[in-house]
């Protein structure tokens, strides 16, 4: 199957959802407030937010672990409280990142766990079972360790082997707390680009939380961004980008969105200001990073330019400087003057 | 392993009829175990009525402390869990207690205080067990709630020392020497009271193990995957303190078997599946407890106290998983 066959179909919807906590038995503590969105088939959601914005209250709500404030979860159009137990284990599975005893376990045994909600009372695996288990195994590209114990795996490969035993739940919907949390980068992208795969081309249902802003921006359909003040901004990664709602994932923190570059930098306000006269993006990226870090800030009414004649050769008040290193010295003892 | 495991049971079975403080020949107790009407009268009197019905409770005391000890394992999610370090032995000790020093003072060879001493002694573990469940959905760190676990197992013991303070000399005389543990308690006309109150609970565990590979996950993962978790838990909970207390109120307060054993059969059978650790668990159970029961019977003056010698068995095995558990393959 090649390409996005499955996009139509609604699989949940927050209506009116209200989530946060009972403190006692008269207040409450509201953490969102009256969201309305849905999620289809296909669409890999990616949900931002800082820390204690109140993702992981959200998605525990939208599993069904928690009881809403207010308002409901729909999935297929029935609210996620009214399923039974065995039910909702076939409709959403959850990948957390909590430590586990399973270390124990052969790969093989931790996916079959994910084939619990349609075993028998022992838990014994059908011909076919074990068939989806190989091939939860084989999306993960893990089958090479399909026999070694849990344990002996990489942070990356655990969490792809997780993975694979929400594969094996085989349910339209899953949900991830933070998937990437402990991994290096290039497990990051990995886990990332098999998480997109799986929405693109198996037309699941994917909501994550992530604090990987670019990760997120690359590969999600949508993002929900949780702002500080109990919001949710739902809309296509792009429009979001482009429309500068980034910015208000952290409105009183010292942090600017740069949408050009896609991600988070330290807010730059500095008085030490000059102009870049340079022809080649890549060079005026990376010289505008120099810059920057020494707190100089570029724009194009400053009194004072830099004029790029190329990788090494930079001209600044009437006199030809060679290297990066001897630009910033000469910038240095300007501003010093 | 299995067979491993088996000839340690035959093997260990036997020696564990041959040795004690009369000296009575491999030949004789060949003699009196066929039934052959040849052997001496008293040497059959020994055999049949003491170190057999010894040997056997050693088989189901250690199984069911073992399969006490996996189960807590896995529903606190703790390596250290056991019925003796959670509390759930003292717990036990101190309802035998207050039944032994405040209403009867001695125990009696009668069936009723046999019952009222059963009785006490699952209603303390129990207790203790509530007690532990309600702490732990507020406590959820696991080593937090172990430590709570070894407090309570120290206020259950400064109860029975009170109780011990204004009791009778009798009284403290009988409950000493219970609280020393030993196999030898049970004759030959209880030992099947024993074996089902061991048994079916161990059977009973057999039936949770899908559960209990759900909960190697934890219990956010276990409900996902379609496990009452409330329920699995309180089932766990009734297990693992009746086999506790059946084996306490028997054999007094064993330590440190229920904690040793499961990570033997992990180590042995190099899984951490229930569905093999259990049956491995309860093998390996009955073959250490045997063990500690050879031991007990060698000394000629007397039976050794059990719990003078579980220690000295299980603590290097401990201390030695605890040192490498970087290299264990369980561990994460």
């Amino acid at each position: 199957m090649d390409g996005n066959q499955h996009i139509e179909k609604r699989v949940l919807r927050l209506e009116g959802l209200t989530v946060g906590y009972h403190i006692n038995k008269h207040t409450t503590r509201e953490v969102l407030s009256n969201l309305n969105v849905e999620l289809r088939q296909g669409e890999l959601i990616c949900m931002l937010g800082a820390n204690g914005a109140g993702k992981s209250t959200l998605l525990r709500t939208i599993s069904g672990v928690q009881h809403p404030l207010a308002g409901s979860v729909k999935i297929n159009g029935r609210d996620v409280n009214e399923y039974g137990r065995r039910e909702l284990s076939q409709l959403i599975s959850l990948v957390y990142t909590d430590n586990t005893l399973a270390g124990g376990l052969t790969v093989e045994e931790l996916v079959g766990l994910g084939r619990q909600p349609y075993t028998g009372f022992f838990g014994r695996l059908s011909e076919d079972d074990h068939r989806i288990v190989s091939e939860a195994i084989a999306a993960v590209c893990l089958t090479h360790k399909a026999a070694d114990y849990v344990s002996c795996l990489s942070d990356g490969e655990r969490q792809k082997a997780m993975i694979a035993r929400a594969l094996a739940q085989e349910t339209p919907i899953i949900i991830l707390d933070e998937p990437t949390a402990f991994l290096d980068v290039a497990s990051r992208i990995e886990t990332m680009k098999l998480l997109h795969n799986l929405a693109f081309n198996n037309g699941k249902a994917i909501i994550l939380s992530s604090h990987d802003i670019s990760q997120s921006l690359m590969l999600a359909s949508r993002l929900w961004l949780i702002t500080g003040d109990g919001q949710l901004i739902d809309g296509v990664t792009e429009d979001l980008v482009l429309d500068g709602a980034l910015n208000r994932l952290f409105p009183d923190r010292d942090v600017t969105f740069d949408p050009t570059i896609g991600d988070f930098f330290a807010s730059t306000d500095s008085h030490r200001v000059v102009k870049l006269a340079c022809h080649e993006p890549l060079l005026c990226h990376w010289l505008t990073n120099a810059l920057n870090r020494n707190n100089i800030i570029t724009t194009d009414d400053a009194d004072i330019a830099v004029e790029v004649l190329g990788r090494n050769k930079f001209v600044f008040d009437g006199k030809q400087i060679t290297g990066i290193s001897s630009l910033l010295s000469a910038l240095k003892q300007h501003f010093a003057d | 392993m299995t067979v491993l495991l088996v000839a340690a049971i035959v093997i260990l079975f036997p020696a564990c009829l041959l040795v004690g403080s009369v000296d009575i020949p491999l030949s004789e107790v060949a003699k009196i175990l066929v039934g052959d009407q040849g052997a001496n009268d008293i040497y059959r009197v020994i055999v049949i009525e003491t170190r057999l019905p010894m040997a056997l409770t050693a088989i189901l005391a250690g199984a069911a402390l073992s399969i006490a000890g996996l189960m807590l394992q896995t529903t606190f999610n703790n390596h250290l869990a056991d019925p003796s370090i959670l509390g759930i032995s003292t717990g036990s000790s101190l309802g035998v207690a207050i039944v032994m020093l405040l209403f009867g003072g001695v125990i009696g060879t009668g069936l009723g205080s046999y019952v009222s001493v059963l009785t006490g002694a699952i209603v303390g573990a129990a207790i203790v067990m509530a007690v532990l469940l309600a702490f732990s959905t507020i406590v959820r760190n696991s080593l937090l709630l172990l430590i709570i676990g070894i407090m309570i197992s120290y206020l259950a013991s400064s109860a029975i020392s009170l109780l011990n303070f204004f009791s009778t000399q009798e009284g403290v005389h009988s409950f000493v020497i219970w609280g020393l543990g030993n196999f030898s308690g049970i004759t030959l006309d209880r030992l099947p009271v024993f074996a089902v109150l061991t048994l079916l609970p161990v059977l009973l565990s057999f039936a949770l193990c899908k559960p209990l590979n759900a909960l190697l996950l934890g219990t956010r993962y276990a409900e996902n995957l379609g496990v009452n978790i409330r329920a699995t838990r309180n089932w766990l909970i009734t297990i693992s303190s009746l086999l506790t207390a059946v084996v306490t109120a028997f054999c007094g307060p064993i330590g440190f078997i229920g904690l040793m054993v499961p990570h033997m059969a992990r180590l042995m059978f190099r899984t951490s599946n229930h569905s093999v650790l259990l049956p491995a668990t309860a093998l390996s159970g009955s073959v250490i407890a045997l063990l500690c029961c050879w031991i007990s019977s060698l000394s000629p003056t007397g039976t050794i106290p059990i719990n003078a010698i579980t220690p000295i068995i299980a603590i290097p095995v401990i201390v030695y998983i605890i040192i490498n558990r970087k290299n264990i393959f369980y561990f994460n």
